[in-house]
């Protein structure tokens, strides 16, 4: 199990102008400072939108899991 | 040629998907990916009043049906110039009319199809259990197939809702054409691109909630005082998707965003304006968009707040691969 741990998380998608599996890495975590999930962009829940000391879980090329380091259990391996 | 010319026959013109003209290993694209941007959306540049199809892409692999999220995400039309031209409007009308009818005859034809196949199943089953010999004089008619136009079979999608009109608008006068035509008489879901006047009419864009994509530059000046557009238009309650192309370097998306930001647009609404709203806008938010359980792993790793010039990208991932990592 992978960790890496930076400051800001972010995602981009440009209005300008995939699959995933073969070959996809194993599960890992990642966990940062700052997560800024953009979640529910019509739900006024920042504490969804904006997690601190957030911890990602990815698996098969999706987001298997995401919250507070507390929240989320990172497996071992 | 007007690729769109009323008076001539639509097959004579070739809207391929534009996914054909993708070479992967771009450096081009490589170079966007490093600035943080994950997808993009690739569209032909605008000439006369259909641009052609505009692909989804994520800057990610090799090959090419790897990089596509949706082939056909959007059809790109013009209305510049739409209010010296009256024959633009026309044009458009034309064009949406026969395009209409062509998707109305095929929606028809296959729906005919299915209730057909389904009811030669049953007949042919029900003989089946009697052990009777089919009846050729009772058999069921197949319905005429209507005549296939490529071109106009992209454009079925538009009435099906299934992907946006994107329409390049500038003026307050080419703006509002667009609405009356491709939003209030053929009822598309459009994106106004460019939208450089769209500050001027925000109640009509909030009548029908049509998203803006602008850009690079947001700022308007008027009697010498700055407006921005990208401010007064989310201050309006509507989605607004920062737009940057390859004559003003796609890979300055962050920094126009910042730049908005600096001249006085929320954070919160430019931040979603490159990530969450263009996703929503071309319906893909259900895998990409926002970090949320179940969607892509595309993230980028900064190494500070994003609208600071001094940020670094530290690393990328897409599809939960690592894509970029900065060297030190």
């Amino acid at each position: 199990m992978k960790i890496s741990s930076r400051i800001a998380i972010v995602i981009l998608c440009v209005l300008q102008f995939g699959a995933v599996t073969e070959g996809a890495p194993k599960p890992y975590a990642i966990r940062a400072g700052k997560v800024l999930t953009m979640a529910l962009a019509k739900d006024s829940d920042a504490s969804r939108r904006v997690i601190n000391h957030g911890v990602i879980l990815i698996s098969k090329g999706k987001i298997e899991a995401l919250g507070t380091a507390s929240d989320v259990t990172v497996p071992e391996g | 040629m007007n690729p769109a010319s009323p008076t001539s026959d639509s097959s004579g013109v070739s809207l391929v998907s534009i996914s054909r003209a993708i070479k992967p290993n771009d450096e081009g694209f490589r170079q966007v990916l490093r600035s943080g941007v994950t997808s993009v959306l690739l569209a032909p540049e605008t000439g006369g009043l259909i641009s052609g199809n505009a692909a989804l892409i994520k800057l990610t692999s090799d090959r090419t049906k790897d990089m596509i999220v949706k082939e056909y995400a959007a059809v790109k039309f013009s209305m510049l110039g739409s209010s010296a031209k009256m024959t633009q409007v026309w044009q458009a009308r034309d064009f949406l009319e026969r395009a209409k009818e062509y998707a109305g005859k095929w929606d028809q034809y296959e729906r005919a199809f299915e209730e057909y196949e389904r009811r030669r199943q049953y007949e042919k089953d029900k003989d089946e259990n009697e052990d009777k010999e089919p009846n050729e004089e009772d058999a069921l008619k197949e319905p005429d197939r209507p005549r296939r136009d490529t071109n106009l079979e992209l454009m079925r999608g538009l009435f099906k809702r299934k992907m946006p009109a994107i329409v390049h608008a500038g003026r307050a006068d080419e703006i509002l054409n667009t609405l009356k035509v491709f939003r209030n008489e053929y009822n598309l879901d459009v994106i106004i691109l460019g939208g450089g006047d769209g500050f001027r009419v925000t109640d009509e864009l909030r009548k029908y909630n049509v998203g803006v994509a602008i850009g690079p530059d947001i700022l308007r000046y008027e009697k010498g005082k700055a407006i921005n557009n990208a401010e007064m238009l989310t201050r309006s309650r509507l989605r607004v998707a920062l737009h940057t192309s390859v004559t003003s370097g796609t890979q300055y998306l962050p920094m126009n965003a910042a730049y908005a930001v600096r001249y006085g647009m929320d954070e919160d609404n430019a931040f979603r304006a490159v990530t969450i709203y263009p996703a929503e806008l071309l319906h893909v938010d259900d895998r990409i968009g926002s970090i949320d359980e179940g969607k892509d792993a595309d993230l980028v790793i900064l190494s500070g707040e994003p609208f600071d010039f001094r940020s670094r990208v530290e690393k990328v991932i897409v599809n939960g691969r690592v894509v970029f990592e900065r060297e030190e």
